[in-house]
């Protein structure tokens, strides 16, 4: 069953701090099942999965201490799924680019295994697009996610 | 962070009772981790059949956890469908062994 589209399913702001991310992230799932009648549950997965990791890397790394950015979220439904927005007012990424979805090295032995450095490959690979700009004063990524059984998907 | 403890067949289970293992919680993952097994069996099964959603912060305390094993062996069962995910997205499923449930990791090791 494809997502109504057209105007934007949910739209919130929250902040950015780590105790803001669990409500968020209910938020988002909440409105998503209550809209795709309980046959979505894999893109419902994936879409926790990589607004988790991009929200928390907002609270880490986009804002100066003590500062508490301003991340606004819209989901829209489209012919091939979901397009969800996320844009913040922290600091810009470096270099004005997305990181890649290279993961670290895990042919290493124990004692040197990555805990870390995931974040950005499970972005990249639960979406199927991935767009970063910098425009008046706010970090905005756009996130797309294939629905089985949407049209044109 | 609710973590349960038993010992069985010379292996020590320890089942995650929390839906979640993300960024707010993960040093507190692993240092109830360290503390809890500091006299565990050779032998440790995670059992993470009751945990619905890990972010990339709970998996590198679950990695972080098992490097701080000295010697013993973290393996890691019931996972459940957006957990599996996460793992096999980072390959970090590679490096674990990974049981459909507690109980068949038991019966693994008696075989």
């Amino acid at each position: 069953m494809p997502l109504p589209r057209g105007e934007p399913l949910i739209e919130f702001t929250c902040r950015g701090r780590q105790s803001e991310i669990r409500p968020a992230l209910a938020r988002l799932r909440g409105c998503l099942e209550r809209h795709s009648a309980g046959n979505l549950e894999d893109v419902i997965d994936s879409v926790e999965i990589a607004l988790a990791e991009v929200l928390n890397n907002i609270v880490e790394h986009a804002g100066p201490s003590g500062r508490r950015t301003a991340i606004r979220i819209s989901v829209c439904g489209t012919n091939a799924g979901l397009a969800i927005r996320v844009s913040d007012d922290g600091r810009p990424m470096p270099g004005l680019l997305l990181p890649d979805g290279t993961g670290p090295d895990l042919a290493v032995p124990l004692a040197d295994l990555p805990e870390g450095g995931f974040g950005w490959g499970i972005v990249h690979a639960l979406t199927c697009a991935l767009h970063y700009r910098r425009a008046h004063g706010r970090n905005e990524l756009a996130l797309c996610f294939a629905c089985q059984g949407a049209d044109g998907a | 962070m609710k973590l349960e403890s038993r010992d069985a067949d010379g292996s020590r289970i320890v089942t995650v009772l929390e839906d979640r293992i993300d960024a707010a919680v993960a040093i507190r993952f692993k240092d109830r981790m360290r503390e809890q097994n500091a006299d565990a069996p050779q032998r440790i099964v995670l059992d993470l059949s009751h945990v619905c959603f890990i972010d990339s912060s709970g998996l590198g305390a679950i990695v972080a956890t098992m490097k701080q094993m000295e010697g013993r062996s973290l393996e890691l069962a019931g996972l459940t469908p957006a957990v599996d995910k996460v793992f096999r997205l980072t390959r970090i499923d590679s490096i674990f062994t990974i049981h459909p449930c507690a109980e068949a990791a038991i019966s693994a090791d008696a075989e």
